[in-house]
């Protein structure tokens, strides 16, 4: 059997059906196709974050405002609920020398037109009473907001299908190769072959090995991170919560302080985020590890590290129950950023991946950008720090 | 109940028969794909009490053997565990 | 009250714990100490013990073995505590929890 489309979107997470929608909102002939299920992968196992305050002043920060600015409008636009909500967040600090980066880092995001601040002990105890008073500040920003990953996932799908969009799980691309027309000829795990102007990679964790089907090296691996999933509970405090510690570690190496399980920590990247859920879940995150390939398996190490974590910001969580303990994998690139356009000396192939953690806040702005690319209208943003790059992993 | 199709089949996350059927109609074909499209399961009993039940209205809906559906993705804890039962008191930091 | 003391199989039953009392939605209810409190509220003659989120239909006793959500209540101000599986201590208040519940309530601190 022969399908025939403009574009073939290979990846049906929620990169891949936002591509898919903003090219179907185009006029395109849209086809997604994904070897798994829906929500199995990376957009089904993450938090589901809208965060501003973690990013670096710069494209990836500018690009995430938009993204926000088109997430608030985009019920309307799918016309279903997202689970939209801002709570906004706070990024707990604890000593002075974390106030000291992270006075510099909120200055230099304020900048930049984030609306993000410092705030001082009593109101960090006012926005959340069940914090540890161990913490002597923290940043607030009330613009962090949150989506619920699946509604969005489900939005993009209908609102697409409505424009003539068509999405197949279980149908994996096999080869794929260009015919005498120059049209892609992609072979998937159902028999069938798709003809296609354009293919777009939107894999995700698992963009390099699909690019291997076209011959080209994405960089582009997993990165484990797990999560502990609460029961539904009252919340806790008005807004969500990150630590400073993490953001410190990264901003300034040499400040991070030497811990007595220090190899632990390495190994699995700890960092602290605890997030509400639309539902009322709290997600407990996270670890970030570099070693676990694509091995979707939890281990009771990370379990222990993350519920000892919790419990020692925001004692009141001993009383809470885990229900579920989760690991996805976020898409790393070498140099933090997303890669986003065509991709130099193949024509008609395009890669929109490599979001990492930041795929859920993303999604509407990477669609967006892609189908501006297609029909050559001028982005507003710079472009070309995400145009696919040769980088050494 | 008003009717069948009001009927909840999650308790948890109080899904109802029409919600699951209405995840089918749309194409969802195994346990894992209606939980997370519809929630049904991930409550506080992960599933225990509505998979069974999901199962067979996949087999009705679909023709689908029973023995063929593949159950629900586990994942620990297999039961809602405290955190502190993970990290007791005064024992923040691990001596290992 | 209303206790089996006399079971067909296993015989007679006496509770094994001295008598408590514990506060439920402001009432003084006698229990065992060491019995789960859902078997006190059981044998006080309450039925309805939480409220759904969505529906807010009333919840029992349903599982009684600590697999399923329904009998969830707020014990002692923490919300969600499966009360099939949670035995009474003396003088613990105990609330019918409406949806996802509350921390705290009453003048019970909470930490």
């Amino acid at each position: 059997m022969k399908r025939y489309c403009d574009s073939l979107v290979i990846g049906g997470g929620i990169i891949g059906l936002s591509c898919g929608y903003y090219l179907s909102r185009e006029g395109f002939k849209v086809q997604v196709i994904d070897s798994m299920e829906f929500g199995s992968g990376s957009s089904g196992a993450c938090d589901d974050m809208i965060l501003l305050q973690s990013k670096k002043p710069g494209v990836v920060l500018e690009l995430a405002m938009e993204s926000l600015e088109m997430y608030r409008f985009l019920h309307m636009e799918l016309g279903c609920d997202l689970g939209f909500k801002q709570m906004g967040g706070m990024i707990l600090i604890e000593n002075q020398e974390e106030l000291a980066v992270m006075e510099e880092f909120v200055s230099s995001q304020r900048s930049c037109g984030l609306n993000v601040d410092i705030v001082d002990r009593e109101e960090l105890r006012r926005r959340q009473p069940h914090v540890s008073d161990r913490f002597i500040s923290s940043t607030y920003s009330p613009d962090d907001s949150q989506v619920d990953p699946f509604l969005v996932m489900k939005g993009f799908i209908n609102a697409g299908q409505r424009l003539g969009m068509e999405v197949r799980y279980r149908e994996a691309a096999v080869t794929a190769e260009k015919n005498g027309a120059g049209r892609w000829q992609v072979l998937t795990s159902t028999g069938c072959i798709v003809e296609a102007e354009n293919v777009v990679i939107s894999a995700g964790a698992w963009s390099n090995i699909v690019g291997g089907l076209f011959d080209i090296s994405i960089p582009i691996f997993p990165r484990r991170g797990q999560l502990l999933i609460t029961e539904k509970i009252p919340p806790i405090g008005e807004t969500n919560l990150w630590s400073a510690s993490y953001m410190v570690t990264k901003l300034r190496p040499d400040l991070a302080k030497v811990r007595e399980n220090q190899s632990e920590y390495n190994e699995l990247g700890l960092g602290f985020s605890f997030t509400r859920t639309a539902h009322g879940n709290y997600l407990i995150g996270s670890t970030r590890e570099e070693q676990a390939g694509f091995k979707k398996l939890v281990d009771y190490r990370a379990l222990e590290a993350l519920s000892r974590q919790v419990a020692h910001i925001i004692p009141l969580m001993r009383h809470v129950h885990i229900i579920r303990h989760i690991a996805g994998f976020r898409p790393a690139t070498p140099d933090g950023k997303m890669i986003l356009g065509p991709w130099p000396g193949k024509e008609g192939l395009y890669v929109a991946s490599g979001h990492e953690g930041d795929g859920i806040a993303m999604a509407p702005i990477t669609g967006k950008l892609l189908s501006d690319i297609f029909t050559g209208r001028k982005s507003i943003t710079n472009m070309k720090e995400l145009i696919p790059r040769c980088m050494v992993v | 109940m008003e009717n069948e199709q009001n009927r909840l089949i999650c308790r948890c996350e109080e899904i109802t028969l029409e919600e699951i059927i209405q995840a089918i109609d749309n194409g969802c074909t195994s346990l894992n794909e209606i939980k997370r499209y519809t929630r049904a399961g991930m409550g506080l009993c992960q599933s225990r009490v509505c998979s069974r039940l999901i199962a067979r209205i996949i087999a009705e809906k679909t023709g689908k053997p029973l023995d063929e559906i593949v159950p629900v993705t586990a994942r620990p804890p297999s039961r809602p565990v405290r955190i502190d039962i993970f990290s007791p008191r005064g024992c923040n930091v691990k001596n290992s | 009250m209303s206790r089996i003391a006399e079971h067909p199989i296993l015989g007679p039953l006496k509770p094994s714990g001295r008598e408590v009392s514990i506060l439920v939605d402001g009432e003084e209810v006698i229990a065992y100490e060491g019995e789960m409190i859902a078997a006190a509220l059981m044998a006080s003659g309450r039925r309805v013990f939480r409220y759904t989120e969505k529906r807010r239909e009333p919840r029992g006793l349903y599982c009684a073995i600590g697999r399923c959500t329904d009998c969830v209540m707020i014990v002692n101000g923490i919300p969600n505590v499966r009360t099939c599986v949670t035995p009474v201590e003396p003088g613990m208040i105990i609330e019918t929890q409406r949806g996802i519940g509350r921390w705290g309530g009453g003048d019970h601190g909470i930490h």
